[in-house]
């Protein structure tokens, strides 16, 4: 299977510091790999840089074989980002917000309708397109948020913590919705601190801290790591037990 | 196209601001216009005089009080000395007019007859004594001449009577010329405050960090968005100068078909340019939405306070006057006010009005400068 995205030796320093330590992975085609990792533990700064938003210090990326820069506007086409924070615009509509977008990717009026509308439907907003952001709860608001992000219809797609501060409905819908873009045969790198979300949707999932990773494998994988540990001796451990269990019980920023 | 779209959904958005500012600018245009039109067909005062002619049967002091009760309001009053001093004293009349007995007779022998008069000493009083005087110089004028007082009078009143065409010595149309330098003095605010709230509000959605972000990571190029934005932001502030010129034109009318009309748009265009620049700079440094209400209030008012938008600048303080240098504001109404007072287009004359339009272009190319430097400190930053 080919790889969608390489990273090699990836390292970033702040001010001495090193937020990526020499950082290696793949994501393979039509996967969804989930990024796991407690707060400050350098997901997001691998992402930036693999978005090329941030400058790193040395490794090698590569999107769809190709190195990945600031420059790099082809690659760029065929990312969708869905970031943490809601990003869109108040003065715009959800309609004229997806459409704007999406428009920075397709040029072609006719062909960004189509998928103005096939993003509305995937995320469920049909009777809300001439509401304002202001007028949308939490949940809807998140929803506007990934079809700003995947409207285009991108073969690779970052999702940031997508379903935080949502209801369990609105949760579910999202969490549907990213397998559906799996189906159309996306490539999902996702992040979240809800372990039932990674367990439930990703077919491998990194665990990073400080830097570095410290585990990777499928669901099943992970969780043999601690199998032998006196976690749950009844049902077995869950994602979460493996999560604590390689990353610590102290509490981060 | 879709910027574009874009960036007219935020400035519809926020349409109300300018539609304010546009209905205050039009309001106190069309006050002004009201309170400068200068209407030429004038109407004599009418002093308040009293009246008493002792010498009732000469023809000519008999002409002297109808020509005085033509033009005067004649009050009623008892011929008694403390009345007549209270009436004066109360302004119930200006002036008090005593014919004494054989007047006519005396002025037509060329004794010089005195008439007896009190005055209030105001220009009522002033105006009155100034009919009185042309009355009699004109008889004075005719009796060496006529023959007898019939014929004295008769000429004495055809004269009086005549009217004459007049018409204004100089070309300006004075009071067309005030409203201009009064709407395009008062354009300073609504333009200054409709190009950096507007600008800045549009750039502050575009520039908002997570929007920014997305922007960044999509398959259009940053440089290609914040050319398109310059682009349709200049193109607004263009429009929204248009439309006041076009106001200008409903609202005053005339005068701004004239050279000084044209100097006016002209130099209207230089400072809607310096404020473009200007409002560009701001949208680099303001990050906040609070922030930018209160700023624009503050340049607006404050420029045009201090500058003479509101107030002349000859009416403000010498040190205010010297504070509103530093802004390009002054240049511009200074401008304005040299633009008023041009009689004739030669070099000599236009020389200080380019002079301020030259000020006001340094102050866009200081805002062009500085927003270059700050922009490329955050892209370094950025990086």
């Amino acid at each position: 299977m080919k790889n969608t995205i390489s990273v090699k030796h990836l390292t970033k320093i702040y001010q001495k510091i090193k937020a990526v330590d020499n950082l290696s992975f793949d994501v393979r085609e039509g996967e969804i790999l989930g990024l796991l990792g407690p707060n400050g533990s350098g997901k997001s700064t691998t992402i930036n840089c693999i978005l090329s938003l941030l400058k790193y210090d040395k490794g090698e990326i590569k999107i769809f074989d190709q190195p990945m820069s600031p420059d790099a506007y082809e690659i760029k086409r065929q990312i969708g980002v869905v970031f943490q924070d809601v990003a869109v615009f108040e003065e715009l509509n959800v309609y004229d917000n997806i459409d704007f977008f999406c428009g920075l990717y397709i040029k072609d009026k006719a062909e960004r309708a189509k998928c103005v509308e096939d993003a509305i439907k995937l995320v469920g907003l049909q009777d809300f397109r001439k509401f304002y952001p202001k007028q949308l709860s939490g949940g809807l608001l998140r929803r506007l948020n990934i079809a700003c992000g995947i409207a285009h219809k991108p073969k690779l797609i970052f999702l940031d913590e997508p379903t935080v501060a949502v209801d369990p409905q609105s949760r579910n819908h999202i969490l549907e919705n990213i397998e559906t873009l799996r189906k159309r045969g996306a490539t999902v790198v996702y992040t979240t601190h809800y372990m039932e979300e990674a367990e439930q949707l990703c077919d491998r999932i990194i665990i990073i801290d400080k830097g570095k990773i410290i585990a990777s494998g499928t669901p099943t994988e992970l969780k043999k790591l601690v199998k032998n540990k006196p976690i749950k001796e009844v049902s077995g451990p869950t994602l979460n037990d493996v999560f604590l269990e390689l990353t610590g019980k102290d509490l981060r920023d | 196209m879709t910027i574009y779209k874009a960036f007219l959904r935020v400035l519809s958005r926020n349409a109300w601001i300018l539609i304010m500012y546009s209905a205050i600018l039009i309001f106190f245009s069309i006050f002004s216009v009201q309170a400068n039109d200068v209407n030429l067909n004038f109407e004599a005062t009418r002093p308040d005089l009293y009246l008493t002619n002792n010498d009732e049967g000469s023809e000519l002091s008999h002409s002297l009080v109808k020509y005085l009760t033509a033009h005067n309001n004649i009050i009623e009053l008892p011929d008694e000395n403390d009345a007549l001093n209270d009436a004066l004293f109360y302004r119930r009349v200006n002036y008090i007019i005593t014919i004494p007995d054989g007047f006519g007779a005396d002025f037509l022998a060329g004794r010089e007859p005195t008439l007896i008069v009190q005055s209030t000493g105001d220009y009522n009083a002033a105006f009155a004594e100034m009919m009185l005087q042309r009355y009699l110089n004109t008889a004075q004028s005719y009796r060496l001449i006529d023959k007898s007082e019939t014929e004295l009078v008769r000429d004495v009143e055809r004269t009086l009577a005549m009217e004459v065409p007049t018409e204004l010595a100089t070309k300006r149309d004075v009071s067309g010329l005030e409203q201009a330098a009064f709407y395009y003095n008062f354009l300073n605010y609504p333009l200054i405050v409709g190009c950096i709230f507007m600008i800045c509000t549009v750039m502050l959605s575009f520039r908002e960090g997570k929007v920014a972000r997305r922007i960044a990571v999509s398959g259009t190029r940053p440089e290609q968005v914040n050319r398109v934005l310059l682009l349709a932001n200049s193109l607004f502030a263009f429009l929204l100068w248009l439309v006041y010129v076009g106001i200008s034109f409903l609202v005053i009318g005339r005068v701004m078909w004239s050279m000084q009309g044209l100097w006016f748009i002209l130099n209207s265009f230089v400072f809607a340019f310096c404020v473009t620049t200007l409002a560009l700079l701001l949208a680099n440094i303001v990050h906040n939405r609070n922030a930018l209400n209160g700023l624009t209030n503050v340049i607006g008012l404050g420029s045009s306070f201090l500058c003479g938008a509101f107030v002349p600048l000859v009416w403000l303080p010498e040190t205010v006057r010297l504070i509103a240098h530093v802004f390009p504001s002054y240049w511009y109404i200074d401008a304005n006010e040299k633009i008023k007072a041009l009689e004739t287009c030669t070099w000599d004359h236009v020389v200080p009005i380019l002079f301020n339009m030259a000020i006001v272009l340094a102050f866009a190319l200081v805002f062009v400068l500085v927003t270059n430097l700050l922009s490329r400190h955050a892209r370094r930053r950025a990086a």
